[in-house]
C-alpha cells in the first residue's frame, strides 16, 4: 500500500469552521487527509497520538484554535505540551518529530488552514512512508478454550489446594478489590474464562509474583496469568491499558525494523563510552518516561542511566550502548502482546550480538529480568551474559576502597518485584544499601511478611484499588519520620509519586524518592 | 401606557448587533417572547463585521455561533429578516412597529443549502457571485438570497411581457433550448418575431445609454433557428386538454395563434378556423417570404398543433351570420379576424385598373397568383407595408417607386427594411402626394402628384406635410400603382355584433364582444398594429375567456419583481462595444428570388452579443433555478414584499442605523455614543443590560422560578437493547452528484443482520422528510439509527460550524419525537463523501462504503447518555454595596425573584425597600463562598455567629471579588474568582460572556475592563443570574465526561484541567478520593480525559474506543479489527 495516511484531529471549534469552508468550496484537500474531528485539541492525549503512528499514520496534524481562542481555555496549551512530548519521543524512537504537527487557526483562516494542509501533506511526501510497521491486530475470535486447558495443565493450576494462602498475600486483594489468585484460577478450572470478573482480574493481577511465592504448591499465577493474556489479545479482549496505551503503542512502534533510532545523544560527554566494548549498557525505558511525566510527576528515571554510566565509569568501565536499543519488551510480554515482545526481542538480541558485547549490564530490574530469563525462555537466541548493576557495583563495593559520603535522609526501601523474583539478586538492594551512610534505614513494613508491589509493572490494570493500595503503602513508609523512598526500578519512582499526587492526601503521603543507583552514584567516592 | 399592567408580553429588538443578539438570546431563555427585526438577510455575515471580532481573535458570529443557532430555533423568538422598518409608534400597549418584510424568494424552511440553484443561474453579477447565491453554508438563516431588481425595460416595454434579460442570459449560458422555452412562455413566435418584430424592446434598452442597445431580436432568431439547426424538437409539451370547454378562434394571424395557445395550455380544446386554405394569415400573405420565410411559419404553426390546437383551413367565417351556428359547437367563440381591408386614399382614378389595395397585392404576389410585373410600379405610402410591396415587386422584374409625401427619414418603416429596399433598386420619391390616378380605357397609365414640403411638426415630432399648389402638379407614368396607406376595418354595422364605424369590432376593456361567450382580440379590434401587439392583444383576450369559463387557477404563478428596487449602476468600466453586423445576401443576387435576405446572427455573435446584456434586473427570473431546486422546492419568485405590523411591549433598538426616529424615555436603546470606539464586549453587556430593564418592565408576567427544586432530563426512551437498525442518506438534493453504486449498496443493505429499513432521501432537512424518517423510526420500531447527512453529532450541541440545516433536521428529529439521541449514529456524508465526487467518483464510493460500514458498526455500539439532575436553589446572592451590585439586586427585585443581598451596606435606596422578594443583610460578612450554580454555599458571619447561606446563583462587586475566597471544595485550596476575558494569545481562560466566570452561577457584577456605566454592568450580571436558572427539563447531553469510580486513582487531575469546576471528588470506601462529573457544568471538551492516567474518564459518545477504532477505520486497517 503506497498511499499516505496523514491523520488530521479536528477541534469542532475555529478549524472545524476553516475545514468545513475548503469542503463546501470544494477545494481540494489533499486525499491522503484523513479528518477525525474532536470536540477541544486538549482532549487528544499522547496515546492518541501515537496510537496514529501505531497504526499506520505517516502524519498527524493536531489542529486546534489560535492561542486565546480556545473555547475551553486551556485545550490549545495542553496540545502544545502533548505535541511537544509526543515529538521528542518520536525524534527518540526515529520516526522524526516532522511527522507530527500541532498548529491553531481561526474559524475564518480556511485559506491558512488550506495551506497548512497542502504543505504537510508535501512534507510527509517528501519525507517518504513512515518507518513503523502496521502490525496486523489478530481477528477477533473466540477464546480458545484448549488453549486456556493447555495453559492450565502447564502451571499446574489442578494442584490448587484452596488454600488462599494467595490470597492473604495478593497486595490488590488486601486492599480489598475482589480478585484472588485462587478465585481466578478455580475459575479458569471450571472453564468461566469469558466472564467480566474473570476478565477484570486477569488484567488487573500485578503479576508481583507473592502469590507464586507463598503457594504451597509453587503454582506459578504470574506466568499462567501472563499466557492467559496471551490468549486474551488473540481473542480480541482488550488490556486494561493506562495512559491510554501510549505505553504498549511505543514499543509496538519500536518494533518495527527499520527505525533510525537516537537514544543516547543526550548523554553528556563527561560520560565515557567504548563503542568496541565487551560490555554493553542496556538503558530501558527511562527517557520516554521523564518526557511522558513531565507535566505532572517529574520523574528522575533518565538520570537513573546517566547515574549508572557514571558507576560503570567510576569503576573504569567504558561500556557501549546501542544506539538503536528497542524496548526490551517485558511489558508488551506481561500485557499479553507475545508477537509484539518478540519483534523487540529479536531486534535487540540481534543488535547486541552485531555490537560484539559479551556482557550487557543494565540498572532495570525490567530489563534485566527480561533479557536475562525471558528471551532465552522464548526462544530468544542471546549470546552474551546480562547482569544487574547491582551485581556489578556490590562486587566492585565490596572489593573495597570506596566509602559514602553521609545522606541527609531518612530511608526506607521499596522492593521492585522482577528483581524479587530473581532469588540471586533479591538481597542486592539491601546490600548496597548497607554500605550507605543515611541519617536513618528501615524496611517499610516490619509487621509485614513481604514486600508489596508499587502498583503497576507492566502498564495495566491501574485502578482504584491500586491506588488504595499505594497509598497505604506510603502511609507505611512515612511513618516513623521516614523522609525517603529509595527505589529501584522506574516504575516504582513513577507510581508511587503518582499516588503522591493527590489534591486531599498528597499533604499525608509525600515523601523524597531517589532511585538507589543515583543515591550510589551521588554518594560514592576513591577511598 | 396607563397601566404597567397592560404592556404586552412581547420584545422587538431592531437590529442584529452583538448587543441585539445578546439581548434576544438573554430573554430567548428566560422564556420572553422576541420578534428581532434587522435590514440585514443574513445574521452570520452581518455578524461578521471585523469591528466586533473578539479581543480572542475570533469572529462574533462564530464565537456566538451556538447562541444565533438558538435564537433561530427557539419559538418564542420570531426573526425577521431582511426588513425595512418603516415607522415606529408608541401604542397603548407599548410599542406598535410597522415594517416590510423584503422577499428573498425562498423559503426559508425549506432550503437546504444545496447550491443546485447556483449552479443553474446564468447570471454572474460578478466574478465571484450570481443573482442566486449565499454568502456561506453557515448564514443564518440557512437559504440562498435571489437579487432581484424592478422589471428591466426590455420586459415592460415588451407587449407580451416577454423575459428577454432570462433568455439572454440563458443564451449567453449556452442554454439555447432552455432560453427559447423562456421565450415561448411568453411568445410562441419566436421564429416570427426573431424577424418582423418592431422591438419595441431595443428602444428602451439600457444598453443604449453606453453604447447600442442588444439585438433582442436578432438573438430571438438565433434561438429559433437553432432548434432547428440542431435538429431539436419544435413541438411544446404536448398539453392535454383538461377542460371540457371548446373554444373556437376564428382568423390564424399573431392574434388568433397567441390566443389559441394560450388556451390550450389552460387546458381547452381549441380550434382555429381560417377561411384561406393555410394558416397564418397576414403572416402568410402579408409579409415577404424574404423577411419571413414560409418554413419558418410552418414551424410556428407546427409548435401551436403540438400544444393541441386544431386548425381548420379553408372555412370562412362570417362574423356576423355565422356566429349562432359557432356558439351552439363552442363554448367560446374568439374573433381575431384582423383589419383586413386596404385604406384607399378616396382620390380620383382609384377604380382603374392597375391601381391595386397593398394587401391584396401582396396576398396575390405571395400566393404566386401574380409572377411578373410591368417595370413601372409606384407605390403610395411609407409603412413597412408599402416597403414590402415594393421590394415584391421588384423581384417580380419591376422597378418599383415609393412616393411618399413625407421625408424619407419620417418614413414608419423599419429603417433596415428601407436600407434593403435602396439595396435592391427600389427608388423612393419623397415629399410626393398623390392626389390622382389618371388612365385611359379604365386602365391606370399616370398618377398626379403635387410636392409638399415638411410643415409643423404633430404630437410625434414629425413635419406636417403641407401640400404645394395645383401648379407644382406633375405627372408620372406608372403601370401598376399599389396603395398602401394603411388597413381598416372589414366588418360593416349590421345586427347582432356591434362594429363601430371605422369597421372594428367593439367590445369592453377585456375584450369581451356585446355578444355573450364571443370575444375579440387583435386587429380587429383595435385597428392596425404590430405582430407583437396583435399577439399581446390575443393572449389578454385568452386570459378573459379563460376566466369567464373559470380556468383562472390554471394560470401558472407569476413571478414578482420588487418594484422599488433599482436596477445596479451601471458600472464605469464596462467597455464600449457596438453591435453586431448581421450578414445579409448581396442586393443582386437576393432580388432575384423571394428567399431570406438576412442570414441571422453567427452563434460566436449571438455569445458576445447576449454578453452585452446589462442583466438590468439582476435576476432574470429564467426559472432555472426553480427547476434545479427540484423537490426541495424553496424557490418562491412569486413572494412579494409584505408589510407587517408587530406590537410589542418593550422596544429595544441595538442598531442606529435601522430605525426611524422614536422619542420616549421608555425606548431601551443599545449602541454606545456615535464616535465612541466599538467595544464588543461593552456592546454585550449592553445587549444584557437591555434585556434586563425589559425583563424588569415585564415584571408582571415574567416567569419566576422560587424556592429550591430539581431539574430532571426530559423523560428521554430509554436505549433499547434490541437492535432494530435504520439507515437514512441524504444525497443533498443531488447537488454535489451522486454515484449510483452507492444506491445499490444502500438497496444491499436493506439484507444486512439487525437491518430493518435502509433509504436513499432526497434532502433529509426537508420538513416532511424528516417527519417520514420519524415516522419511519415509529412504524418499523427502530432502535438505532444511522443518519448520513451533512450533521456530524446527533448531541444537544453547537459547534462553531454548525449550519441552520444541521440543526433543523436535528431539531426535527430529537424535538418531542421519541427518538433520543442516543440512539443516532450521524456522519458528515456530505462533508466526507459526496463533496469528492466529481473529482473522484470511485473514491468517494470507495469512502461512501466505508463510511457506512463503519456507521452501522458503530450504531450497534451506542451507549445510554447521561441525564443530568440536580438541585437548584433559585435564590440569587448578591455580594457588595458598590453601584453595580445595587443595581443587580434591583434589577432582580423588579423582576420578582428572590434575592439576599449581602455586605449591602447602610445606605440602602428607598426605593428598593419596598420588594418583599428582597432580603437585605447589610451587617453579613461574607467569610468564603464555595459551591456552582444551583448550589451555591456562602459562609456568612453575622452578629458574632456563622451561618451558611445556600444560593443558586451569586453576583459579587468588585472588592468582593478581590477579597472573599472561592473554594471549589472543600479541603481544597481557595482561590479569588478571575475576572479575565480571553484575549488572543493569553492561554488558560475559557470563552464566557462578559460578567460572566469559569464557574458557573457566579458573575460580576462589575468586570473590569469593560467601558460601560456601572449601572449597565450590574443590569447586566443580573439578567445573566435569572437566565441561568433552568426552566424546563434539562436534556440529556452525551457529550459530558463520566468518571468511572473503580477507575479513578483520585490524582486530581482532572480538577484542574475542568475549566467549569464541573469535577468534585468524593472520598470512597476504600478511603481514596475518585472524582464525579457534574453532568449539568460539563461541557464535553474531555481535556480532562487526556490527562486522566486509567482512562476512568471517558464519553459515552465518541469515547476513547470510538476514538481508537476510528483511527483503525480512517487508517485502512478495519478489516484486520474485525
Amino acid at each position: 500500500m503506497n498511499e499516505f495516511n496523514i491523520i488530521l484531529f479536528l477541534c469542532n471549534w475555529g478549524p472545524h469552521v476553516a475545514f468545513q469552508t475548503l469542503q463546501d468550496r470544494r477545494e481540494k484537500i489533499p486525499y491522503e487527509i484523513k479528518m477525525v474531528r474532536i470536540p477541544c485539541t486538549g482532549r487528544i492525549s499522547k496515546a492518541l497520538l501515537l496510537k496514529a503512528f501505531e497504526r499506520g499514520a505517516d502524519g498527524v496534524a493536531l489542529v486546534g484554535c489560535r492561542p486565546g481562542a480556545c473555547r475551553y481555555g486551556s485545550g490549545t496549551l495542553t496540545a502544545q505540551e502533548n505535541t511537544d512530548d509526543a515529538r521528542q519521543i518520536l525524534n527518540i524512537m526515529g520516526v522524526g518529530e516532522q511527522r507530527l504537527r500541532q498548529a491553531t487557526f481561526l474559524p475564518d483562516d480556511a485559506e491558512g488552514l488550506f495551506e497548512f494542509l497542502k504543505t504537510f501533506s508535501q512534507e510527509i511526501r517528501t519525507l517518504g512512508k513512515s518507518p513503523v510497521e502496521v502490525s496486523e491486530k489478530s481477528v477477533t475470535k473466540a477464546i480458545d478454550l484448549q488453549q486456556v486447558a493447555r495453559a492450565v495443565s502447564k502451571y499446574d493450576i489442578f494442584s490448587c489446594q484452596d488454600c488462599g494462602k494467595c490470597s492473604s498475600a495478593c497486595p490488590l486483594s488486601l486492599t480489598g478489590k475482589s480478585f484472588t489468585p485462587r478465585a481466578v484460577a478455580s475459575a479458569m478450572i471450571a472453564g468461566d474464562i469469558d466472564s467480566p470478573i474473570v476478565i477484570e482480574g486477569i488484567w488487573s493481577c500485578l503479576t508481583c509474583g507473592r502469590c507464586y511465592e507463598r503457594c504451597p504448591r509453587a503454582v506459578n499465577f504470574p506466568e499462567f496469568v501472563r499466557e492467559v493474556r496471551e490468549i486474551y489479545q488473540d481473542a480480541g479482549i482488550k488490556a486494561l491499558e493506562p495512559h491510554g496505551g501510549f505505553f504498549q503503542s511505543m514499543m509496538r512502534v519500536q518494533g518495527s525494523a527499520s527505525l533510525n533510532m537516537d537514544r543516547w545523544s543526550w548523554l553528556p560527554e563527561s560520560v565515557h563510552l567504548n563503542m568496541k566494548s565487551k560490555i554493553l549498557f542496556f538503558g530501558g525505558c527511562a527517557p520516554y518516561f521523564d518526557i511522558f511525566f513531565r507535566k505532572f510527576l517529574g520523574p528522575q528515571t533518565q538520570n537513573i542511566l546517566l547515574d549508572s554510566l557514571r558507576l560503570l565509569n567510576f569503576f573504569d568501565v567504558q561500556p557501549s550502548v546501542l544506539s538503536n536499543e528497542r524496548c526490551c519488551g517485558h511489558d508488551l510480554l506481561w500485557t499479553g502482546d507475545e508477537r509484539g515482545f518478540r519483534k523487540l526481542a529479536v531486534l535487540n538480541a540481534e543488535a547486541i550480538h552485531a555490537s560484539g558485547a559479551e556482557q550487557v549490564i543494565t540498572a532495570c530490574p525490567e530489563c534485566y529480568r527480561t533479557l536475562a530469563v525471558d528471551y532465552p525462555r522464548h526462544g530468544i537466541e542471546t549470546k552474551f551474559k546480562v547482569i544487574h548493576l547491582y551485581d556489578f557495583l556490590n562486587r566492585e563495593i565490596e572489593k573495597g576502597a570506596v566509602g559514602f559520603k553521609p545522606i541527609d535522609a531518612h530511608l526506607t526501601f521499596q522492593d521492585p518485584c522482577r528483581l524479587l523474583q530473581e532469588e540471586e539478586l533479591k538481597a542486592l538492594p539491601r546490600k548496597l544499601i548497607g554500605h550507605l551512610k543515611p541519617r536513618s534505614f528501615r524496611e517499610i513494613s516490619e509487621s509485614e511478611t513481604g514486600p508489596i508491589c508499587c502498583g503497576g509493572c507492566a502498564w495495566n490494570g491501574c485502578d482504584a484499588y491500586v491506588k488504595a493500595m499505594q497509598v497505604n503503602r506510603l502511609k507505611q513508609a512515612r511513618a516513623g519520620g521516614r523522609d525517603t523512598l529509595v527505589t529501584a526500578c522506574p516504575k516504582c519512582q513513577i507510581h508511587l509519586k503518582c499516588a503522591m499526587e493527590d489534591p486531599f492526601l498528597g499533604q499525608a503521603l509525600s515523601m523524597d524518592v531517589k532511585d538507589l543507583t543515583s543515591l550510589i552514584a551521588q554518594s560514592i567516592y576513591w577511598a | 401606557m396607563k397601566r404597567p399592567k397592560d404592556r404586552l408580553h412581547r420584545v422587538i429588538i431592531i437590529g442584529m448587533t452583538p448587543a441585539g443578539i445578546t439581548a434576544a438570546n438573554k430573554l430567548g431563555e428566560l422564556g420572553i417572547p422576541v420578534t428581532l427585526a434587522d435590514t440585514d438577510p443574513d445574521m452570520d455575515a452581518k455578524l461578521a463585521r471585523p469591528e466586533w471580532r473578539l479581543p480572542s481573535g475570533v469572529p462574533f458570529n462564530h464565537a456566538h455561533r451556538p447562541g444565533l443557532i438558538r435564537i433561530l430555533r427557539n419559538p418564542s423568538i420570531q426573526c425577521i429578516m431582511p426588513a425595512e422598518i418603516v415607522s415606529v409608534k408608541h401604542s397603548p400597549q407599548g410599542f406598535r412597529v410597522r415594517l416590510k418584510k423584503r422577499p428573498v424568494f425562498v423559503d426559508p424552511d425549506r432550503c437546504a443549502l444545496c447550491g443546485n440553484c447556483i449552479q443553474a443561474c446564468p447570471v454572474s453579477v460578478d466574478s465571484s457571485r450570481k443573482a442566486v447565491d449565499f454568502e456561506t453554508r453557515r448564514s443564518l438563516p440557512g437559504r440562498v438570497l435571489i437579487d432581484k431588481r424592478k422589471s428591466p425595460l426590455c420586459q415592460e416595454e415588451c407587449p407580451l411581457g416577454v423575459n428577454v434579460q432570462g433568455y439572454l442570459a440563458l443564451t449567453r449560458a449556452g442554454k439555447y433550448a432552455e432560453a427559447l422555452d423562456l421565450i415561448r412562455q411568453d411568445n410562441v413566435l419566436p421564429g416570427i418575431c426573431g424577424r418582423v418584430c418592431t422591438h419595441p424592446c431595443e428602444a428602451v434598452c439600457r444598453r443604449s445609454d453606453l453604447d447600442e442597445s442588444v439585438s433582442i431580436r436578432d438573438i430571438k432568431r438565433f434561438l429559433a433557428d437553432q432548434e432547428v439547426n440542431c435538429g431539436g424538437r419544435s413541438s411544446g409539451d404536448a398539453v392535454q386538454a383538461t377542460k371540457k370547454e371548446k373554444i373556437a378562434v376564428v382568423g390564424s394571424g399573431p392574434a388568433g395563434l397567441a390566443a389559441a395557445a394560450d388556451l390550450a395550455r389552460y387546458g381547452f380544446s381549441v380550434s382555429v378556423l381560417e377561411k384561406e386554405n393555410l394558416a397564418g394569415g397576414l403572416l402568410r400573405y402579408g409579409i415577404g417570404p424574404y423577411r419571413l420565410p414560409g418554413d419558418v411559419l410552418e414551424r410556428e404553426l407546427d409548435y401551436i398543433r403540438s400544444l393541441g390546437v386544431a386548425f381548420i383551413t379553408g372555412s370562412l367565417i362570417d362574423p356576423v351570420k355565422d356566429i349562432e351556428d359557432l356558439k351552439k359547437r363552442f363554448d367560446a367563440v374568439l374573433l381575431t379576424i384582423g383589419s383586413c381591408r386596404d385604406r384607399m386614399p378616396g382620390i380620383p382614378g382609384e377604380e382603374l385598373e392597375g391601381v391595386w389595395p397593398c394587401l391584396k397585392f401582396l396576398r396575390r404576389i405571395f400566393s404566386e397568383e401574380i409572377k411578373s410585373l410591368p417595370a413601372k410600379v409606384a407605390i403610395i405610402g411609407g409603412g413597412n407595408s408599402a416597403i414590402d410591396a415594393a421590394r415584391a415587386a421588384a423581384r417580380l422584374g419591376a422597378e418599383p417607386t415609393i412616393l411618399y409625401r413625407r421625408r424619407q427619414q419620417d418614413m414608419p418603416a423599419d429603417a433596415g427594411e428601407i436600407r434593403q429596399a435602396l439595396e435592391e433598386g427600389v427608388k423612393i420619391q419623397e415629399l410626393t402626394q398623390v392626389v390622382s390616378f389618371c388612365g385611359r380605357n379604365g386602365k391606370l397609365e399616370q398618377v398626379k402628384c403635387i410636392p409638399t414640403h415638411p410643415g409643423k411638426p404633430d404630437s410625434r415630432g414629425i413635419p406636417q406635410p403641407v401640400m404645394g399648389s395645383e401648379s407644382e402638379a406633375f405627372f408620372q407614368d406608372v403601370d401598376i400603382a399599389v396603395a398602401a396607406i394603411g388597413q381598416i376595418g372589414a366588418l360593416a354595422a349590421g345586427k347582432g355584433l356591434e362594429v363601430s364605424a371605422e369597421g372594428l369590432i367593439v367590445t369592453d376593456y377585456v375584450f369581451r364582444t356585446n355578444i355573450s361567450r364571443v370575444y375579440a382580440a387583435g386587429d380587429a379590434v383595435s385597428g392596425p398594429s404590430s405582430v407583437v401587439e396583435a399577439m399581446a392583444n390575443g393572449r389578454n383576450s385568452a386570459r378573459t375567456v379563460a376566466m369567464d369559463l373559470g380556468a383562472a387557477d390554471a394560470l401558472p404563478p407569476i413571478p414578482a419583481r420588487p418594484k422599488d428596487r433599482p436596477f445596479p449602476v451601471i458600472a464605469a468600466d464596462i467597455p464600449f462595444h457596438a453591435r453586431p453586423t448581421i450578414a445579409e445576401r448581396q442586393a443582386a443576387v437576393r432580388k432575384k428570388d423571394f428567399l431570406e435576405v438576412s442570414l441571422g446572427l453567427s452563434e460566436p455573435q449571438v455569445k458576445e452579443e447576449s454578453g452585452r446584456c446589462l442583466q438590468c434586473g439582476v435576476c432574470s427570473q429564467c426559472l432555472l433555478c426553480t427547476e434545479a431546486c427540484g423537490e426541495v422546492n424553496a424557490i418562491r419568485h412569486q413572494q412579494v414584499c409584505e408589510e407587517s405590523v408587530e406590537q410589542a411591549g418593550v422596544l429595544i433598538i441595538a442598531d442606529p442605523h435601522i430605525v426611524p426616529s422614536i422619542k420616549g424615555d421608555d425606548v431601551i436603546r443599545v449602541y454606545a455614543p456615535p464616535g465612541t470606539r466599538t467595544d464588543v464586549n461593552a456592546m454585550m453587556v449592553r445587549g444584557f443590560a437591555a434585556a434586563a430593564r425589559a425583563m424588569s418592565l415585564l415584571e408582571n408576567v415574567a416567569h419566576r422560578p422560587r424556592g429550591h427544586a430539581m431539574a430532571i432530563s426530559q423523560p428521554e426512551p430509554a436505549l433499547i437493547s434490541e437492535i432494530r437498525l435504520g439507515v437514512f442518506v441524504c444525497r443533498c438534493n443531488r447537488s454535489m452528484g451522486w454515484v449510483d453504486e452507492m444506491d445499490t449498496y444502500i438497496e444491499a443493505l436493506k439484507h444486512a443482520e439487525d437491518v430493518v429499513h435502509a433509504e436513499v432521501l432526497n434532502a433529509a432537512c426537508l420538513p416532511e422528510t424528516t417527519a417520514y424518517i420519524v415516522k419511519t423510526v415509529m412504524q418499523k420500531g427502530i432502535t438505532r439509527l444511522v443518519l448520513a447527512s451533512c450533521v456530524c453529532c446527533p448531541l444537544n450541541f453547537v459547534c462553531s460550524a454548525c449550519t441552520d440545516q444541521r440543526s433543523r433536521l436535528k431539531h426535527g428529529l430529537f424535538s418531542g419525537t421519541g427518538i433520543s439521541r442516543s440512539m443516532v449514529e450521524a456522519c458528515n456524508l456530505r462533508g466526507e463523501v459526496l463533496r469528492i465526487i466529481a473529482d473522484d467518483s470511485e473514491l468517494a464510493l470507495n469512502r461512501f462504503i466505508r463510511l457506512m460500514n463503519r456507521s452501522v458498526k458503530r450504531a450497534k455500539r451506542l451507549k445510554v447518555f447521561s441525564m443530568p439532575a440536580r438541585n437548584y436553589h433559585f435564590t440569587t446572592a448578591v455580594i457588595g454595596d458598590c453601584e453595580a451590585s445595587l443595581h443587580s439586586a434591583w434589577t432582580l427585585a423588579r423582576a420578582g425573584m428572590d434575592i439576599v443581598w449581602l455586605e449591602a451596606g447602610a445606605n440602602l435606596p428607598r426605593q428598593l425597600q419596598d420588594y418583599p422578594n428582597l432580603t437585605r443583610w447589610e451587617q453579613a460578612s461574607v467569610m468564603e463562598l464555595s459551591g456552582t450554580l444551583g448550589d451555591f454555599r456562602i459562609r456568612i458571619q453575622a452578629e458574632g455567629s456563622e451561618q451558611i447561606m445556600q444560593a443558586g446563583a451569586v453576583i459579587i462587586g468588585e472588592r468582593a471579588r478581590k477579597t472573599i475566597q472561592y473554594i471549589h471544595q472543600e479541603g481544597l485550596p481557595g482561590i479569588y474568582v478571575d475576572a479575565a476575558i480571553q484575549e488572543s494569545g493569553q492561554h488558560g481562560i475559557p470563552f464566557l460572556y462578559p460578567c460572566a466566570t469559569a464557574i458557573p452561577g457566579l458573575y460580576l457584577a462589575d468586570p473590569p475592563g469593560v467601558q460601560v456605566s456601572k449601572r449597565q454592568k450590574g443590569e447586566a450580571a443580573a439578567v445573566l443570574a435569572a437566565a441561568v436558572m433552568p426552566r424546563g427539563p434539562r436534556q440529556s447531553k452525551g457529550f459530558t465526561v463520566h468518571v468511572d469510580e473503580n477507575l479513578c486513582r483520585g490524582c486530581g487531575r482532572c480538577l484542574q484541567a475542568c475549566p467549569y469546576q464541573a469535577i468534585t471528588m468524593k472520598r470512597n470506601e476504600l478511603g481514596v478520593w475518585t472524582s464525579t462529573v457534574d453532568a449539568a457544568l460539563c461541557k464535553g471538551c474531555g481535556n480532562c480525559i487526556s490527562v486522566c492516567p486509567t482512562g476512568a474518564a471517558d464519553s459515552p459518545y465518541r469515547n476513547q474506543a470510538y476514538l481508537e477504532q476510528m483511527l483503525e477505520e480512517v487508517l485502512g486497517n478495519s478489516e484486520l479489527t474485525d
